[in-house]
């Protein structure tokens, strides 16, 4: 069985008279330590699919499992422990909380499971072993999106989830933060779940998913990944 | 103008709530304040019109002879009298509800005094009808029966006319306008109701009282309406005496027949201010002026600064419209003006609504409360337009600055500035970090809550304030209930120690004394006649009315009254000494060593060197020595007053009745009864307090509803941010209420402190005449106010839970706006 597995996972917002639907019917699978890049226009359903794949929204109909785990039955508590402790999120705008240092940010996050990687090292891992202490204003963007992977990888997540992680970058601190996500998520044995509107990214994953109208439009796996700052656009 | 009118209209509609908060809390000061102090002026303008129309008595003359027509047509005579009117005062047993009897006081109808205030019914027709005391009887009563008990002694029997009296009418009565209806010999020793009866309903032939008039304008409680008693009661008492004396033995010589135990006409007047419910009334309705003296500083404050964090958000919700403004070329004063529009229509809005709204209601429940105790009449509204204008200018200027201050740093930012987003607070370290031993042993979200304290001063600020203010009132509150409860006790078990006063007819003779004992049967421990009366101190310009009392002996008041100064014993005054009671001496600065001159109602001087000043809680008492008065006057003072002390374990009331049954005994003042009265006065007392409270604690729910809105409102990305990260829901609260609690914690500390100050001042403020206040503040004050703040934290960050709980995660994923 693999580690992750969508099926006919329907999602309708009914906001009437109107009910759109965001996902209709999704199919697919990730593999264990896969890099997998969700590819998509703009509405076709990929913040959808990545919010009900973090637990923090429910799906219409369908089921998602993770791990062997039905996370599509779980109720708001369960979803909760299982964000808690299974998944890391990287968000667009890092999101880091502006009150406290970069390692504070990074604790916060490892005081909330058992076996959590030291929060230094982690961010010794990114690159920031000499930031520790600055608060995010302090720090760029690539920066901060740096200290924000380093909270996500620091629970030893199965999951890691990026919502457009390069979206708020230039081209080259996107490719650095790419390729700490490629490099992390392969030592640690990850598996990573990164959406993007750009397409020069498919590149570097293992498998890609392009949707269409919430819908898998196609699938394709890569043999050979690329290293991520090797990519062009 | 038009264009700023209509984005501030618009602002309203958007953030309803929060422009209420503005409203409301304006409404509520500005309400709170006018009504409270509008409630003694409204008090006493009902009271005294209900006087002016049903004419009470200025003066009550009665005699052990009784009177006749041509002696109230004679004092009527008299300069300064409007009127003078006879009238019958009896009592008598009646059967109760249950078969017993109880005491019921009988009145004669009077026209030009003390004129009944008919409720239900008519009035009597005919002499076998009456009028029903209103405090028992309602409307269901007319047509019942008032029956005279046959366990009356006969002769009382054979001064009714009749043994039934029905109602035909409920009256209240202005003789009777406190709930209590006054002491007897008879039965219990407590009247039970008034009844009011034609004169024709009673058999007697002569008038028991008079009451008397006096000719004046002059208002109920004022200084001028004092000094004509004073004035009038001399020269009236003279012309009674003689010309009753006169007329007594042409009474006598024509036959007239003496009551047993009369060996000469003896003549007492007694004023409307020994009239229970004129005497306590402007007293027990001060309170209500004192507490609304204080409590608008706090609301001033409060308000203000809900006006600028409401401001101050909803400039920083503006932020790019009002770049996009200035860059079409708005001026910086046409966008003020926006903010100035929308912060004046709330102050305006809630100093409108508040003036109607607390001029209608408070004096209304603050009347409804009193009248659990004084019940008479309507309320008369007294409005007072000057206040509420002054409060509204006040009010919206303040507000409308506020709203300027909020705005200053963007109008003085480029368009170009207000265009960008702004940049997020950046983290700030706090002196706390230093201490590392404990910081190192906070966890990430205890040291993010400990830097936002710092990081949001003016929250930091409204929050201590707000809290400290909600604890102080309360503190103040209840200190105020404690300090008035206190003393009651510290008046009668620690310096009044006299269970009765009981006044003579004739100075005291040697075998009264001796009489009295017998008649209470052991029922007296102690029993000493003193000089009681009614002078004038004189310390520049302020004139003050004082009892002074003088005993026979250095030691006649051993056990009767306890001279003390905090723990300090005090010696009883020698021969030109006088002991004065602490609210004289505060009142009127007066310290130990100082001369003082006391004039009588002829203007006698009387001069003593101040040699204590005693502890003394109700009335103004001046002690002397009884050879003070002998020396200076040259004559021995009329001993007309007795104080004397219960045996433990007797029944006072009994004893009390057989007391006023003595031959030469007039009034017996029972001491339990007076502070039954005190304490019936302090539980309306208790409301006005809570009533205190709970405006306070509307006032800081809404101070710390708008805070911790805004405060959510400001971290929404946050907030959703540890909730993805997966804090559980306690975990979510902790980390945004914990500052709650952590302010809460501050201004409490600050409040406690602020509560005892605010009490003091307030207490100041109540200032009451005859009402000496001992500071107290009971701890259970202290602990109930810090419970009821952390209580009303804990219920708005209940409440607010729930708006955490709707916040949703996919927020953290939006991009900024
Ligand atoms: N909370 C919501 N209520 C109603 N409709 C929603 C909601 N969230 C998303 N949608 C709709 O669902 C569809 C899919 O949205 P989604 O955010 O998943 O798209 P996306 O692929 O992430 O787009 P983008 O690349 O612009 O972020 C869109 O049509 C969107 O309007
Ligand atoms: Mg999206």
């Amino acid at each position: 069985m693999a580690f992750v597995e969508f099926r006919d996972v329907k999602k309708v917002y009914d906001m009437s008279p109107v009910r759109i639907e965001a996902l209709s019917g999704v199919n697919f699978v990730i593999e264990k330590g896969e890099i997998c890049v969700i590819v998509g226009a703009s509405g076709a359903g990929k913040t959808t699919l990545l919010n009900i794949l973090g637990g923090m929204d429910f799906l219409t109909s369908g089921s998602v499992t993770l791990d062997g785990k039905r996370i599509s039955d779980y109720d708001k508590r369960s979803l909760t422990e299982y964000r808690r402790l299974d998944v890391g999120f990287v968000f667009q705008f890092y999101n880091l909380i502006p009150n406290l240092t970069a390692v504070e940010n990074v604790e916060i996050a490892a005081r909330l499971c058992r076996e959590p990687m030291d929060s230094h090292t982690v961010l010794q891992k990114v690159g920031l072993g000499d930031r520790c202490d600055n608060f995010p204003a302090q720090l760029s963007g690539g920066e901060q999106q740096r200290v924000a992977i380093a909270r996500a990888i620091v629970k030893r997540p199965k999951l890691i989830l990026c919502d457009e992680p390069t979206g708020a970058l230039d081209y080259n601190t996107g490719k650095t933060v790419l390729q700490f996500l490629q490099d992390t998520a392969k030592r640690e044995g990850m598996t990573a779940v990164i959406i993007t509107h750009n397409t020069a990214i498919t590149a570097m994953a293992d498998r890609v998913i392009s949707l269409r109208s919430g819908k898998v439009d196609r699938v394709t796996l890569n043999e050979k990944p690329a290293r991520a700052d090797e990519l062009e656009w | 103008m038009v264009a700023m009118l209509k984005l501030a209209l618009r602002d309203i509609k958007a953030g309803f709530g929060r422009w209420m908060s503005i409203f409301i809390i304006t409404a509520l000061g500005m309400g709170f304040m006018v009504g409270l102090s509008e409630c003694q002026p409204s008090m006493l303008r009902s009271y005294g019109e209900y006087l002016e129309k049903t004419a009470l008595f200025d003066w009550r003359a009665i005699s052990n002879v009784g009177f006749d027509e041509n002696d109230a047509e004679e004092i009527a005579s008299v300069r300064g009298i409007r009127a003078c009117e006879g009238a019958i005062q009896l009592d008598a047993l009646c059967i109760g509800d249950g078969g017993s009897d109880e005491v019921m006081r009988f009145h004669s109808l009077t026209e030009n005094v003390n004129r009944v205030h008919l409720l239900y019914g008519r009035m009597p027709a005919s002499p076998d009808e009456c009028l029903a005391d209103s405090k028992r009887y309602g409307e269901a009563d007319l047509g019942s029966k008032v029956r005279i008990s046959e366990s009356n002694e006969p002769e009382r029997l054979d001064n009714f006319l009749r043994r039934e009296y029905t109602v035909v009418g409920v009256c209240e009565s202005p003789i009777y306008i406190h709930w209590e209806r006054g002491n007897t010999s008879l039965g219990s020793g407590t009247v039970r109701n008034f009844i009011f009866i034609p004169r024709e309903g009673f058999k007697l032939e002569r008038f028991t009282e008079l009451y008397i008039k006096l000719e004046t304008e002059a208002e109920i409680y004022s200084e001028s309406y004092d000094r004509i008693l004073r004035i009038t009661e001399r020269r009236f008492r003279d012309y009674a005496d003689t010309m009753l004396r006169e007329k007594f033995d042409e009474y006598v010589a024509s036959g007239g027949e003496v009551p047993e135990g009369v060996d000469g006409p003896e003549f007492y007047l007694m004023s409307r201010k020994q009239n229970l419910g004129y005497a306590g009334f402007e007293n027990d309705t001060g309170i209500v002026t004192g507490v609304a003296k204080v409590f608008p500083v706090f609301f001033f404050l409060v308000a203000a600064l809900v006006a600028i964090t409401t401001v101050t958000r909803l400039v920083e919700e503006q932020r790019t419209e009002l770049g996009i403004l200035m860059a079409t070329g708005y001026s910086g004063a046409a966008i003020a003006l926006r903010f100035l529009i929308y912060t004046a229509l709330a102050s305006l809005g809630g100093c409108i609504t508040g003036f109607i709204a607390g001029s209608a209601a408070v004096p209304w429940i603050i009347w409804k409360v009193y009248s659990m105790v004084y019940k008479f009449g309507e309320l008369r509204y007294s409005v007072d337009w000057t206040l509420g204008g002054a409060v509204t200018a006040v009010y919206v200027l303040m507000s409308c600055a506020a709203s300027l201050w909020a705005v200053r740093s963007s109008l003085l930012a480029t368009p170009a500035e207000l265009l960008l987003p702004k940049p997020p607070k950046s983290g700030k370290r706090v002196a706390l970090e230093r201490a590392a031993w404990l910081w190192n042993r906070l966890d990430p979200s205890k040291r993010a809550s400990v830097r936002n304290l710092f990081l949001y001063k003016q929250r930091l600020f409204m929050m201590v304030l707000g809290i400290s203010g909600c604890v102080a009132l309360m503190v103040a509150g209840g200190g105020i209930s404690d300090t008035i409860r206190g003393i009651a006790g510290e008046q009668f078990e620690k310096v009044s120690l006299y269970q009765y006063v009981i006044t003579l007819t004739k100075p005291v003779d040697g075998s009264l004394i001796a009489e009295l004992k017998a008649a209470a049967g052991g029922g007296l421990m102690l029993c000493e006649p003193v000089y009681e009366g009614a002078m004038e101190i004189e310390v520049g310009e302020t004139v003050k009315s004082v009892t002074v009392v003088a005993a026979e002996r250095e030691d006649s008041l051993d056990g009767l009254v306890d001279f003390h100064s905090g723990s300090r014993k005090l010696m009883s005054p020698k021969k030109g000494e006088a002991l004065i009671c602490a609210k004289l001496a505060e009142s009127l600065s007066i310290s130990i060593g100082d001369t003082i001159t006391l004039f009588d109602g002829d203007r006698n001087a009387l001069t003593v060197r101040v040699s204590g000043i005693f502890d003394n809680y109700f009335f103004n008492y001046i002690f002397i020595s009884e050879s003070t008065l002998k020396d200076q006057w040259g004559e021995a003072p009329e001993m007309k007053t007795i104080y004397a002390r219960e045996t433990p374990g007797s029944d006072i009331h009994a004893v009390a009745a057989k007391l006023l049954d003595c031959g030469g005994v007039l009034t017996v003042t029972v001491s339990d009864d007076v502070r039954g009265r005190v304490d019936s006065m302090l539980r309306s007392m208790d409301y006005i307090v809570w009533f205190t409270i709970i405006c306070s604690a509307a006032l800081s729910f809404t101070v710390l509803y708008n805070l911790t809105n805004i405060n959510i409102l400001e971290r929404i990305r946050e907030i959703a941010t540890v909730k993805v990260l997966g804090f559980r829901k306690n975990e979510t609260n902790a980390f945004v209420f914990a500052e709650n609690l952590a302010l809460t914690a501050l201004g409490t500390l600050f409040g406690l402190p602020l509560g005892t100050v605010l009490h003091s001042t307030v207490i100041d403020k109540i200032n009451i005449d005859l009402i000496h206040f001992d500071l107290y503040i009971a701890p259970k004050s202290y602990i109930s106010a810090v419970f009821f703040t952390f209580l009303f934290v804990i219920a708005v960050d209940a409440f607010m839970a729930l708006r955490l709980e709707k916040i949703h995660m996919a927020e953290a994923l939006k991009s900024k706006e």
